[in-house]
């Protein structure tokens, strides 16, 4: 099924900076540590299409998604939402926002209810929003025909479900509202090959059949790459590149991204992982990174002086990606160097 | 390399008694490791493959669980018949395990310097604390750490997933173990995490000729440092043999058909392949082949003959009609 991807954005991210800190003392809080969640991310969705969020733990993904959804606040920045401030709305606005998007989370069995049978967990956010309760069990019900399961089980309870049902089972519910914008938290991480490739494919199809827009956040490139428009690569809080899936997955342009693909173990059995590996090796955490420097300095192959002293910016290259990362920078040096490897010449 | 392999298993039946009936989680497993040997053993959840693994040191339940047959040669001990007093004295050095989550294997309350102590002092209990506090040294910098006072100092929680996944490699090695069991060791952490877990485990294989056996479900990290590769479904070894053969030009469909499914290297687009069905109830399997409700290379036989492993060549073995001799299936048939 063709999806038609529309030039108009659903979602803005503008600058959206969170910090986690960690405080110790009673009466006097003392900051002991901060951590710097998401730093400075922006970008756009448009309407039908797939964003892939990638990252190891720790770079600031979930919790990107987590301020999108406004299940955290973001300490500055702003999320749009169809034209809409949505991160400054008073909880009564924001709450009719709610039912346009919807998420999907790593553990299935985790985020279903265990106490309600799958009825009840599916029927809950028709009935928050109104839906009677006969019309609400209709609804569930053929929910259930959509996303695979059979509706004569609706009355079990999740536990009596494999995970690729439960995650079906929790997919159907966050179909329920007919959301314009799902927000997919590592959909498919917990479970069995062979299931995920069922779950992807469901994915797929409903978003055809339903026009949605995804945010697909996931550590696994390969995957994003099968399944999204456009990849965002992110490290420790920052938005290194941008790009078209394919172009970022076969030309990765920072070499954290060229790092990071390495090290994504694959049937072909390329031996590049185990250099990777041995690199980052002595780097498990890397020295305190200059404030004023690049993030993946301390363990870059390509580091060079000016790397720790400013912080590099998003730019566009000739291939279409956004890179944050000083060896695309406009000198000439560089600039012949970008051109080479862009005709192919360097890889 | 000497030819008595370090591990062998010979026609393991597992069950467990669940009010529902009786699972039979393993049925006529055999396999052997030998010394310096890393073999994967794949297969999905439910496929046997973390049994197999808890059999080895009998650390399965019992009850529910019963061994109702086989064997198990570990070194030189018969691991079934011996009582659980004298597997507390092998355990972790026969055989050492690393588990899926590495900061559960951990006690929260311990620095990782009296955790590591605490096992030299059970393990090896005759050595001075000037050696134990050097055999701590080591036991942190084998696993990659050479910043060992800091991570010696601290307490699981103060340390990030994968760097506990390598702290409890190093307490597995403090007992010098003779065989490491691996299940699924790398699951819970990301692939750069992943790919430095990995590269210790073949560190320690390739340098000390430690034999691994790694659980796992995903075929990267077999490629990555698998030897030989065991396929299991519905409790049963369906295939066997050498990675790079097994992954190039798997035999059993099951295996094909998993391989399919990974959706590596597939074009955005196209529908990725996905195996029908679901895997069949153990407590109630099919009869004859397990796999034959699913396969896209049924034939009659496979529902009315259970197929025996067969040998096709040397280190491969499968399960499965289609690699039968022809003899053999005939008699077979005529058994029926």
């Amino acid at each position: 099924m063709k999806r038609a991807i529309s030039k108009r954005h659903l979602l803005s991210v503008r600058n959206i900076s969170k910090r986690f800190v960690t405080s110790t003392g009673l009466i006097r809080r003392k900051i002991i540590a901060a951590t710097q969640a998401v730093d400075n991310v922006s970008f756009d969705l448009h309407v039908g299409e797939t964003v892939g969020l990638v990252g190891g733990s720790g770079s600031g993904k979930s919790t990107l998604a987590r301020i999108i959804l406004r299940l955290i606040e973001a300490d500055s920045g702003e999320v749009w939402f169809d034209g809409e401030p949505i991160t400054s709305l008073a909880p009564d606005r924001m709450r009719l926002f709610r039912k346009d998007f919807q998420v999907v989370f790593q553990d299935p069995l985790h985020s279903l209810n265990p106490r309600r049978t799958v009825a009840e967990n599916i029927m809950r956010p028709l009935l928050n929003f109104g839906t009677a309760r006969a019309a609400a069990r209709l609804r569930a019900e053929s929910l259930m025909v959509t996303v695979g399961l059979n509706p004569a089980t609706i009355d079990r309870y999740p536990h009596e479900f494999s995970g690729g049902q439960c995650q079906r089972i929790a997919i159907a519910r966050a179909l329920a509202l007919k959301p314009r914008l799902l927000i997919l938290d590592e959909p498919v991480s917990a479970l069995d090959v062979s299931v995920q490739a069922q779950i992807l494919n469901l994915l797929k199809s409903l978003q055809a059949e339903f026009n949605m827009t995804y945010l697909f956040v996931s550590h696994d490139l390969g995957l994003v790459r099968w399944m999204c428009d456009r990849t965002l690569v992110m490290y420790r809080g920052k938005l290194l590149e941008t790009g078209n899936s394919d172009v970022v997955h076969d030309q990765p342009a920072h070499p954290f991204t060229r790092d990071f693909i390495a090290t994504v173990l694959t049937m072909s059995g390329d031996a590049k992982w185990a250099d990777v590996a041995a690199r980052l090796d002595d780097a498990e955490t890397p020295a305190e990174v200059d404030e004023h420097g690049c993030i993946y300095a301390p363990v870059c192959s390509e580091c060079r002086p000016v790397c720790r002293r400013k912080p590099p910016v998003l730019r566009h290259l000739p291939t279409g990606q956004a890179v944050a990362c000083h060896l695309y920078e406009h000198t000439s040096e560089n600039s012949a160097w970008i051109h080479q490897r862009a005709a192919g010449v360097v890889s | 390399m000497s030819l008595e392999p370090s591990l062998t298993i010979s026609g393991l039946q597992v069950c467990f008694d669940t009010p529902a009936g009786k699972v039979r989680a393993l049925d006529d497993v055999s396999f052997s490791v030998g010394q310096g040997e890393i073999v994967a053993i794949v297969g999905e959840s439910g496929s046997g493959k973390s049994v197999t693994a808890l059999s080895i040191l009998k650390l399965i339940d019992m009850p529910p669980g019963r061994f109702e047959g086989g064997e198990i040669r570990l070194a030189d001990h018969d691991i079934l018949s011996m009582s659980e007093h004298e597997l507390v004295k092998i355990r972790g050095s026969a055989a050492a395990m690393l588990f899926q989550n590495p900061r559960g294997s951990l006690d929260p309350s311990f620095t990782i310097q009296s955790t590591i102590e605490e096992t030299l002092a059970r393990h090896q209990p005759e050595l001075s604390s000037t050696d134990v506090a050097n055999f701590v040294e080591q036991c942190l910098r084998q696993v990659g750490f050479h910043d060992w006072q800091r991570v010696a100092a601290s307490y699981p929680h103060q340390l990030s997933g994968g760097m506990c996944q390598r702290v409890a490699m190093a307490v597995a090695l403090a007992c010098k173990p003779r065989l490491l069991i691996a299940d699924e060791p790398t699951t819970a952490l990301d692939v750069g995490v992943q790919a430095k877990v990995l590269y210790q485990l073949r560190m320690l294989n390739r340098e000390q000729g430690l034999p691994i056996i790694l659980i796992t479900h995903d075929f990267g990290v077999v490629r990555a440092i698998g030897q030989r590769v065991i396929v299991m479904y519905a409790g049963q070894i369906q295939e066997e043999g050498s990675v790079d053969e097994v992954l190039k030009k798997p035999m059993h469909p099951y295996t094909q058909a998993l391989i399919r499914s990974v959706p590596e290297g597939a074009v955005s687009g196209e529908v990725l392949y996905q195996i029908p069905g679901t895997p069949p109830d153990l407590i109630d399997p099919p009869p004859a082949c397990r796999f034959a409700d699913r396969c896209e290379a049924v034939m009659s036989v496979c529902r009315r003959v259970a197929p025996q492993v067969t040998t096709v060549a040397e280190g491969r073995r499968v399960r499965c009609h289609l690699y039968e001799q022809p003899e053999t299936a005939n008699e077979m048939e005529s058994v029926q």
